[in-house]
């Protein structure tokens, strides 16, 4: 039954396990993670027992298989439930992993995904893009990084900014322009490069302090004169290639974005909603002011209207077209509007508790802070909002 | 997996239908409708000609919407929603049928899917209260090809969206029972063949106390007295109904004694049962409304801007225009699950409200934002965003407010 928003058995009952984990084991410790600024190993590792840091890495290379977007959406959802900064430091390939799925050979994904399953050390293991330079976006035409061929190899130069996990990533997937390359398309004139390990040359600076997301870390990494070897580029080098894989990356970003916001906007409603059935004021619980219970309607009502969207998305990337811009337009969308509702959301779940929410006592500021920085802090915007274009 | 927004083909063959009937018998007409105040007659023509109305929703679906319980004429929907699946205990199409026709026929123009000939709002508590005998007798006025209607009475002068408070009386004497009291904001409630009128044995009773009648026109005591100015929807009829001394039919209570007999609430469980099945396919007309405005606005943006990127303001509408859509789409999606829900035999109460109220919302911004796109082009009166800035508050309005959503969604949420 086509034009569903039926969830299934099967699928139900996972969502129902990975929720039971985030209440468990995710929410008690979200405070404490935010002070580390790090998920503690413990949690780390039970995350990579349950298959949590691996969900979309193919079974061949050890992973969960959880290919299916809006699979992944709704088990996403559950961990940003339980806690946004874990659901977004949760260590994995990410969406470095995407991006070779996209882009890369049977025998380059092999060697680049499998190590994120291996038994001993796949538990740390984080993949990273390091494609954006500056704070205006993802513009093709404004990459300066240089990838320059020398013999068999790429040795890169250059500067990248808001690389999450930039200092412990193990894989990081590094975008720069071919200075040999003379093609008329900025796109085609770009190579992705897969940089494995701390190879030298390459450095990460102090991680940048953020209003939210703490438990994850974002920071500058310098490329100087990283080499590269040549089996590592991921692509042909066709042209339209890059650009496709780099749209449809973003793409699917956007969508488990849009459902970690979703996540940490029920997470909010829901803690507003149960305080107000609890705190009285002027002799009534405080659902029982309409100006409140109405401000929560819309709460309840907002979730649900982000989470459609990221569903639609969702189901967008599974059917797969061959033309991205369907999936690129569906996660642009879901991604904005729940960026947009993140903040009312979250400010009114403050807004309820009234002072309270204020303070560290309540998760609701984290909530505020963590929602209002997601949607912002890896920089991966694509100027792509022209729908005058088509 | 099962979360899929494909439509079926049956939705999708509605769809095009919709659309192509908007685009060819609609929107062409939908400015001189307004001035004219009543449908057009090129619509009315074309009504007739494809057998169109509220009581297409059934044979679109094929049946697939709980044709055992539809009429010899095969008018189940309509705007007003089967809620088949509930009846037959097996999935149908309808609702989403109708959700999706909807939204194209009000983008051609909203006053279109009101002046769709057919049992309209009158037809989900006929359908859903009505004993078999009643369903078979009042649907079947409704013959393809004739442009007739039906109608749905609940709001008074003195009540409104606090409908548990009505005062319109019913008395029983002997086999007829005795309507006193007005109603107000009657959609087609002038040419309609019969109205579905809510009233009360005795307003202390509350909800226990209210019955639903069938009342046809030209029944004793019963008038049509005014027909309201309004600042949009000008094309629909909105009517004024007196009832004085009016003897209806002891058969005309629908669902008969013994259902208000069995339950308590029984009249006003009607009227919130229909309001589950309408306020989804209320709120997709305020989406297609919106897009409408969208469209024009989209378009007037790219003509005026051809060669003048640098002009003032573009990249700032260009903006505004990605959060039109968006809005739109979030709206939609909310409509399209209530219907869901309705036709998988959910209870939806909350998420047709929350459709309502977001669409509510939505297309008053949606709207206002159109109108700025335009700049002074917008206020102009042979422009449609103009018409369709006014015809758009009352989605916020009618069929439950925008507050009267809120309250049902928090009491479900505080339940």
């Amino acid at each position: 039954m086509s034009m569903t928003f039926e969830v299934g058995e099967d699928l139900a009952a996972v969502v129902d396990a990975v929720r039971g984990f985030a209440r468990d084991r995710l929410r008690p410790a979200l405070r404490e993670a935010e002070a580390a600024g790090e998920l503690p190993e413990p949690l780390l590792r039970e995350c990579f027992e349950l298959g949590l840091t691996t969900l979309a890495l193919p079974e061949a290379h050890g992973g969960a298989d959880l290919l299916d977007a809006r699979a992944a959406a709704l088990v996403t959802e559950e961990l940003a439930w339980g806690d946004l900064g874990a659901a977004v430091a949760l260590p994995g390939p990410r969406s470095a992993g995407f991006a070779a799925l996209e882009l890369g050979t049977p025998a380059q994904q092999a060697r680049l995904l499998a190590p994120f399953a291996d038994a001993e050390r796949g538990w740390s293991r984080r993949g990273a893009l390091a494609w954006v330079e500056g704070p205006f976006g993802l513009d093709p035409t404004a990459i300066e990084a240089t990838a320059a061929r020398e013999g068999d190899a790429w040795v890169v130069r250059g500067t990248k900014r808001y690389v999450q996990a930039g200092p412990a990533a193990d894989l990081t997937l590094v975008l720069a322009r071919d200075p040999a390359s003379r093609a008329p398309d900025p796109w085609d004139r770009l190579v992705l490069l897969a940089v494995e390990g701390r190879p030298e040359g390459l450095r990460a600076e102090a991680r940048n302090e953020t209003l939210g997301l703490a438990t994850a870390t974002w920071s500058t990494v310098v490329f100087d004169g990283v080499r590269v070897p040549g089996a590592l580029r991921l692509g042909t080098g066709a042209s339209g290639e890059l650009r496709r894989a780099v749209r449809r990356t973003v793409a699917r970003k956007r969508v488990l974005d849009a459902a970690r916001l979703t996540g940490c906007l029920r997470a909010a409603t829901e803690y507003a909603c149960k305080y107000a059935t609890e705190r009285e004021a002027f002799g009534v619980r405080l659902h029982e002011h309409q100006a409140l219970a109405f401000m929560m309607a819309d709460m309840a009502t907002a979730v649900d209207a982000v989470r459609n969207l990221t569903w639609h998305a969702a189901w967008l990337v599974d059917r797969a077209d061959p033309d991205p811009e369907p999936l690129v337009d569906a996660a642009r969308r879901a991604w904005r509007h729940a960026a947009e509702l993140a903040v009312q959301v979250t400010t009114d779940a403050v807004q309820v508790l009234g002072g309270h929410g204020y303070l560290w006592d309540h998760p609701v500021e984290k909530w505020m802070r963590d929602a209002r920085t997601l949607p912002l802090v890896d920089g991966l915007d694509l100027d792509d909002d022209d729908l005058l274009a088509t | 997996m099962a979360i899929d927004f494909d439509m079926p083909k049956k939705v999708r063959a509605a769809r095009d239908m919709a659309r192509m009937f908007a685009e060819t018998y609609v929107r062409p007409y939908a400015l001189e409708a307004d001035v004219l105040e009543g449908p057009h007659p090129k619509f009315v023509e074309a009504c007739k000609q494809f057998g169109l109305g509220t009581g297409s929703a059934g044979a679109l679906a094929g049946g697939g919407a709980g044709d055992a319980d539809q009429g010899p004429t095969g008018a189940g929907g309509g705007a007003g929603g089967g809620a088949g699946g509930e009846r037959s205990g097996r999935p149908g199409l309808a609702n989403r049928i109708m959700v999706v026709a909807s939204e194209e026929l009000a983008w051609g123009d909203a006053t279109a899917v009101l002046n769709l000939p057919g049992p309209g709002l009158g037809a989900p508590p006929v359908q859903l209260t009505g004993t078999p005998e009643q369903r078979r007798r009042f649907m079947s006025v409704f013959a393809p090809h004739e442009y007739k209607f039906g109608a749905y009475a609940l709001t008074e002068p003195g009540a409104g969206s606090d409908a548990k408070n009505i005062r319109m009386s019913c008395r029983k004497d002997g086999d007829h029972w005795v309507l006193d009291g007005t109603k107000i904001y009657i959609t087609n409630g002038r040419k309609a063949e019969w109205t579905v009128v809510f009233a009360t044995i005795d307003p202390a009773l509350g909800r226990a106390g209210q019955r639903a009648f069938v009342v046809e026109r030209g029944t004793p005591g019963f008038s049509v007295p005014k027909v309201e100015q309004k600042m949009g929807l000008k094309a629909s009829e909105t009517a004024e109904q007196v009832f004085e001394g009016c003897r209806v039919p002891a058969e005309n209570l629908l669902g008969g004694e013994a259902h208000y007999e069995a339950g308590d609430k029984g009249g006003f469980k009607t009227a919130m049962k229909t309001f589950d099945a309408t306020r989804p396919l209320v709120a997709v007309m305020a989406v297609g409304i919106a897009r409408a405005a969208y469209e024009l606005a989209r378009d007037w943006v790219r003509e005026a801007y051809a060669l003048g990127q640098h002009r003032p303001r573009y990249h700032r509408l260009v903006d505004t225009l990605a959060w039109m859509e968006r809005e739109i789409h979030a709206a939609r999606l909310l409509c399209w699950r209530a219907a869901w829900m309705l036709d998988a035999g959910l209870p939806n109460a909350k998420e047709s409200s929350m459709s309502k109220a977001y669409a509510g919302t939505m297309v008053q911004k949606v709207t206002a934002k159109a109108l700025e796109v335009l700049g002074p082009e917008g206020v102009l009166r042979d422009r449609l965003v103009e018409k369709l800035y006014r015809d758009q508050k009352v989605y916020d309005i009618f069929e439950g407010t925008g507050q009267i959503q809120r309250l049902v969604i928090s009491r479900r949420l505080f339940a």
